[in-house]
């Protein structure tokens, strides 16, 4: 299902994602899907605010500002939350059940919902570091998902 | 008395409910618009009143997949009955707390002499979970930083509720008392859905097929169709009708999100300022309430919610279940019906179904088990993925 990789090179996985499900990419989100096609975790950030925000919106959240730019993150963080999802949302889910959905928080501050893969998943709970992966849809689209560290 | 920022002197009555009608929660496969029928003709006959004597109406707007066709739910229900005086027509769209905006609403339009009698309505169907799963899925999640990952709707609230029992220290086992609890008012209620599954201990909620995270099948509700009506007048006119009147003495609201990746403390839901607002506007305390009805998707939220409304201590709420007094025959019943969990969801009625149970202990018509002390009550229910919470203190006059 995936290539392991040494500590700190990209990894790509496979075969994850429900054809069905991928988002509609638009302007605002097409930087965030291309750079994940490339390996990259690009986040948007605020200039006024000097500080990234998620998810990539037109404007700030914070102060409203519309100068949104992008840095990339080095993908890092920890589990908030795990569950365990055994019942699959809809019938045809194409990938393998049970699997984890996870809330990480990345060491660059903003959370993101994912899935963490290559564990058992009774090995997935609070606190567990983590670090960004990702599935290339399409060359303009990839899904940030994340390995244990 | 300083009337305040709220606009009344505590306990004075906003508005007053009297009448209802529920529908009993089926699988019967009615449409749309017949359930919505016949939850208005039977709350207007709870009244005794006819269409004409209606000056307001107010509805839930589909969220459910019930078609493009109740876009206008509330016109088709106008034209139906051809509601001939009505001064206000309204659809109310805020999830499972849609019921309680909707009460807001129109209690507020009696406050302020808009309308003397308005019918409010709400039913619906929960539809073939994993049959419309991307559809439901698609609703409640981001769909560009959520759906990919499929998380379902278990999924979700097992995230708020799993940061829950991580924040507590408390495990599986404190979920299934409410379940276990309300199976307990459930067995005794003629049309409540589970209640031909008789007794559930624990342990048998424990080891029921998992679903996600901290819930098996037993801490998810039970999906059906279903709904009701009910009827609101002035304080001062609540004698025309024939039954006890009750008073809405105090609401509340508040919001946190409308995605959970975006809910930054994912264990404390906007209950906390909700229940603060609606108690200040009644001038009560939770230790004046007589019984609750918890709005309880899944078997979490009555416990967080217990907590969050100040009738427990954050981690505690599990020991007035293991107390008994949420039972029956307990000093503070909750969800006297069986709650979403044992009686049913109906869709998008879902949280009409709390208040309508509240209304009928308080005018002493309870269908399954009658509370001998009903004067007091909260009504509490948020809506989607615990992002909108309202709250409701009610009183009997
Ligand atoms: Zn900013």
């Amino acid at each position: 299902m995936s290539d392991r990789a040494e500590e700190g090179a990209t990894v790509f996985l496979h075969d994850l994602a429900d054809a069905g499900a991928l988002p509609r990419l638009t302007e605002v989100n097409r930087p965030f899907y291309a750079a994940a096609a490339r390996g990259e975790l690009l986040l948007p950030w605020c200039t006024q605010c000097a500080a990234f925000f998620f998810y990539p919106r037109s404007l700030c959240p914070r102060c409203l500002s519309n100068e949104v730019d992008w840095r990339l993150s080095n993908g890092y963080g920890h589990v908030v939350v795990a569950v365990v999802v055994h019942r699959p949302p809809w019938n045809d889910l194409s990938r393998p059940c049970p699997y984890v959905v996870v809330i990480v928080e990345l060491e660059d501050g903003p959370r993101l919902l994912s899935t963490v893969e290559n564990i058992p998943i009774e090995e997935v709970h609070a606190g567990l570091l983590v670090r960004a992966v990702f599935e290339r849809v399409s060359d303009e689209q990839g899904l940030v998902r994340f390995l244990p560290r | 008395m300083q009337t305040g920022v709220f606009g009344k002197k505590p306990s004075e009555p906003i508005a007053t409910i009297v009448a209802s009608a529920e529908l009993d929660p089926a699988k019967n496969g009615r449409s749309f618009l017949e359930l919505h029928v016949a939850a208005v003709a039977a709350a207007l006959a709870d009244a005794g009143i006819a269409p004409a004597d209606v000056d307001g109406l107010v509805c839930v707007g589909d969220m459910m997949g019930a078609g493009v066709e109740h876009t206008f739910l509330s016109e088709e229900i106008q034209d139906y009955f051809l509601f001939p005086n009505l001064r206000m027509q309204l659809g109310v769209q805020l999830g499972g707390a849609s019921h309680l905006a909707m009460l807001e609403v129109a209690a507020r339009a009696i406050q302020d002499g808009t309308c003397a009698r308005i019918l409010c309505v709400s039913a619906g169907t929960f539809p073939p979970i994993r049959d419309s799963g991307r559809s439901l899925m698609q609703m409640v999640c981001h769909p560009d930083y959520e759906l990919p990952f499929a998380p379902s709707i278990p999924t979700i609230y097992g995230l708020m509720g799993q940061a829950w029992l991580d924040a507590t220290g408390l495990g599986r086992d404190a979920l299934a008392e409410a379940v276990t609890a309300q199976q307990a008012w459930a067995t005794s209620h003629p049309v409540a859905l589970g209640r031909a599954a008789g007794p559930l201990p624990v342990a048998e909620v424990l080891s029921a097929r998992p679903i996600a995270g901290p819930f098996a099948y037993y801490d998810c509700s039970i999906p059906c169709e279903g709904g009701g009506a009910f009827v609101l007048s002035a304080p001062q006119a609540a004698g025309d009708f024939p039954h006890r009147p009750v008073h809405i003495v105090g609401t509340g609201e508040a919001h946190t999100h409308g995605f959970v990746l975006s809910l930054r403390d994912l264990s404390t839901t906007a209950a906390v300022d909700a229940g603060c607002v609606a108690f200040a506007r009644a001038g009560r305390t939770p230790a004046d309430m007589d019984f609750c009805q918890l709005y309880d998707a899944f078997s979490s939220n009555p416990l967080m919610l217990l907590e969050e409304l100040g009738f427990a201590e954050r981690g505690k709420a599990v020991e007035l279940y293991r107390e008994g007094r949420t039972w029956p025959g307990g000093d503070l019943p909750v969800n006297t019906n069986g709650g979403l969990l044992r009686f049913g969801h109906a869709g998008t009625a879902s949280g009409i179904c709390g208040l309508l149970e509240a209304h009928a202990q308080m005018t002493g018509r309870a269908r399954g088990i009658q509370l001998e002390r009903a004067d007091l009550a909260l009504v509490h229910a948020y809506g989607s993925m615990l992002c909108s919470h309202v709250t409701v203190i009610l009183e009997a006059g």
